[in-house]
């Protein structure tokens, strides 16, 4: 498991992985949601989960493996996932 | 931006050059019950007639990355959509797949076979099916794919094996297709890709998601020639992912990490679920009910639970019931008479009915669900997919109207995606619809009748057999329980249709 990362790089890595998986930076940065792109489909949801997962090493609760959530609370959990550390 | 599409010759084509023969994309029969309900289109054929439409310059492409994100159905339009380095598939503006490439000269690497961390490469585990790891020429005969539930993936080992596509016939199909076709050195990768997903690991129940594969050397390995080495695969119980790392020695040497979807097995409805909920009673002794669809999925555990409640259940399928549930069935002293019968064939309902008086009719048979987007290109297949499940339901309430008993029960099975749709759903919904406007119909000519609509939420059914499909999802025999408990207890008001919701049914000990 990753454990040297701060919140804000935990969120940047996410960032970048959606942007690998999706294929498009999320328009409305952690904000967004399944239903502002199209082709954030259901399939993509789980490679998401997984691409995730497996660069911080660690497990995400089953909930994030169907689309509907908003990326930020994605990125809470993985932050929470890792022991991410305040940015403050 | 270039159309494309595949018929069934295309399939057949591709399995024979690459020795995919997995039943999903061959067998009509097969693929009828899966959650398709079709033959779906071979991953690698569309990204690779995808890749050759796409215009690029191909000859010094090394590597490549492709992503599933819907089956790729025959007889669509389809559009390849092509960037400077990535082609997308769409039907309307949903991408169905994503490739993107790039060039260089080969690296040679470390074997991803032989990965740190994952266990040396050892013999050709036991089989579980028989099936040898076979290639289209030069090995033995096409077989049949490998079947492996979870478990017996998880006991695989590593494996090596000969691979020798057919590439001639394999650039034939693609020119015919798109009228050209790709390097050889990307082309036989990616046929030992959807060989050995569909053939040998997951095997018959995989669902290809996606493909990395690197060229690291333009030769092949002189001593040992079409041959491929896989690692020990990953297998992620969760959601059914398989992950193989896997070299190949083709007429270059090729590094593969594939991802495929285990397809999950759909258990029959436990007798257990249906009592826990809705206990056992003679409430319907000495009553009649006919439930068409009635030997998988929601449609039996309707049965069950009506026939918990002493009901005499008459269960129409157009496919034989499972041996498994016919047993249970028997074993719980559940009165269930099983007949074989299309729920469209109007012909051979009234064969199976001859004017049999019934207090009770279910209409649970449905046609599969494929995501369709609003788009021009798939008006036919949504028309196709209303038409079909209106027949579905039309046709055995007009072959049963006549037997019904004046104080009988009419019960429509809809959805709670009436309510709350998915995007790629609108001739689900649409159909829905007009079942729930029959139901409407129903209940003010009939007003002796009670008329019912359920809207059930996504069940562990076939219907709804993706990768995520388990996750939320409620057991078909609680839902069945929750639905004809409601039935049963509520008063109907005569002409007008008693609705049993999502909620009702996903949260049945608040419903009753």
């Amino acid at each position: 498991m990753r454990t040297d990362l701060s919140s804000r790089q935990v969120r940047d890595i996410i960032v970048v992985i959606f942007e690998d998986i999706i294929g498009a930076a999320p328009p409305r940065g952690l904000d967004t949601t399944p239903d502002d792109l199209d082709d954030w489909s259901s399939l993509a949801q789980i490679r998401l989960l997984h691409a995730i997962e497996e660069h911080l090493g660690c497990l995400l609760d089953e909930r994030f493996l169907t689309a509907g959530p908003a990326l930020a609370e994605l990125a809470d959990a993985a932050c929470a996932a890792v022991g991410a550390r305040n940015d403050s | 931006v270039t159309g494309l599409s595949f018929g069934p010759a295309d399939l057949a084509d591709f399995a024979a050059a690459t020795g995919d023969h997995n039943p999903l994309h061959l067998d009509p029969e097969f693929a009828r019950i899966s959650t398709f309900g079709q033959p779906v289109a071979h991953g690698v054929l569309a990204a690779a007639a995808t890749l050759g439409l796409a215009g690029a310059d191909l000859a010094g492409v090394t590597q490549l990355a492709i992503d599933f994100d819907l089956p790729v159905l025959p007889g669509l339009r389809y559009r390849v959509q092509a960037g400077a380095d990535s082609a997308t598939l769409r039907l309307g503006d949903t991408r169905v797949l994503t490739i993107r490439w790039a060039a260089g000269r080969p690296v040679p690497g470390q074997d991803s076979a032989d990965r740190p961390g994952r266990p040396a490469l050892g013999r050709e585990p036991a089989d579980p099916s028989g099936c040898p790891p076979t290639g289209p020429s030069g090995c033995a005969p096409a077989g049949q794919p490998r079947v492996l539930s979870g478990r017996q993936l998880t006991r695989l080992r590593a494996e090596a094996g000969p691979y020798r596509p057919d590439l001639p016939s394999l650039h034939g199909l693609l020119r015919r297709i798109t009228g050209t076709s790709i390097p050889g050195r990307l082309a036989e990768p990616l046929a030992w890709a959807s060989f050995f997903a569909g053939m040998r690991t997951p095997g018959r129940d995989a669902l290809l998601a996606g493909i990395r594969m690197s060229v690291v050397a333009d030769a092949g390995d002189p001593v040992n020639p079409g041959t491929y080495r896989v690692g020990v695969p990953r297998f992620d119980e969760r959601t059914g992912l398989v992950t193989l790392d896997a070299r190949l020695h083709g007429r270059s040497t090729a590094d593969l990490t594939v991802s495929a979807f285990l397809r999950h097995r759909i258990e029959l409805p436990s007798l257990s679920e249906t009592t826990e909920a809705l206990p056992r009673s003679d409430r319907l002794a000495g009553r009649t009910v006919l439930v068409v669809g009635g030997s998988r999925g929601l449609g039996a555990a309707l049965a069950c639970c009506l026939a918990g409640q002493a009901a005499r259940v008459l269960a129409l399928s157009s496919r034989p019931a499972p041996p498994e549930l016919v047993r249970r069935c028997r074993a719980g002293r559940l009165a269930i008479d099983w007949a074989c019968c299309d729920a469209g064939d109007a012909e051979g309902l009234s064969a199976v009915l001859r004017g049999l008086p019934l207090d009770g009719l279910v209409l649970a048979a449905a046609p599969r669900v494929v995501g369709l987007p609003l788009s021009p290109e798939a008006v036919p297949a949504c028309v196709a997919h209303v038409d079909e499940a209106i027949r579905l339901a039309l046709t055995p309430l007009a072959a049963a109207a006549r037997g019904l008993r004046e104080d009988a029960f009419v019960l429509f099975v809809s959805s709670a995606a009436m309510t709350r749709s998915q995007r790629l759903w609108p001739h689900y919904v649409a159909a829905k619809a007009a079942l729930e406007g029959l139901a409407g119909h129903t209940a003010q000519h009939h007003p002796g009748w009670r008329v019912a609509v359920a809207r059930p939420p996504r069940m562990r059914t076939e219907m709804a057999n993706g990768p995520a499909s388990a996750f939320g999802a409620v057991p078909p025999g609680a839902a069945a329980a929750a639905i004809i408990a409601r039935l049963l207890s509520a008063a109907a008001t005569p002409g007008q249709v008693q609705f049993i919701d999502g909620a009702a049914i996903a949260h049945p000990t608040t419903a009753r």
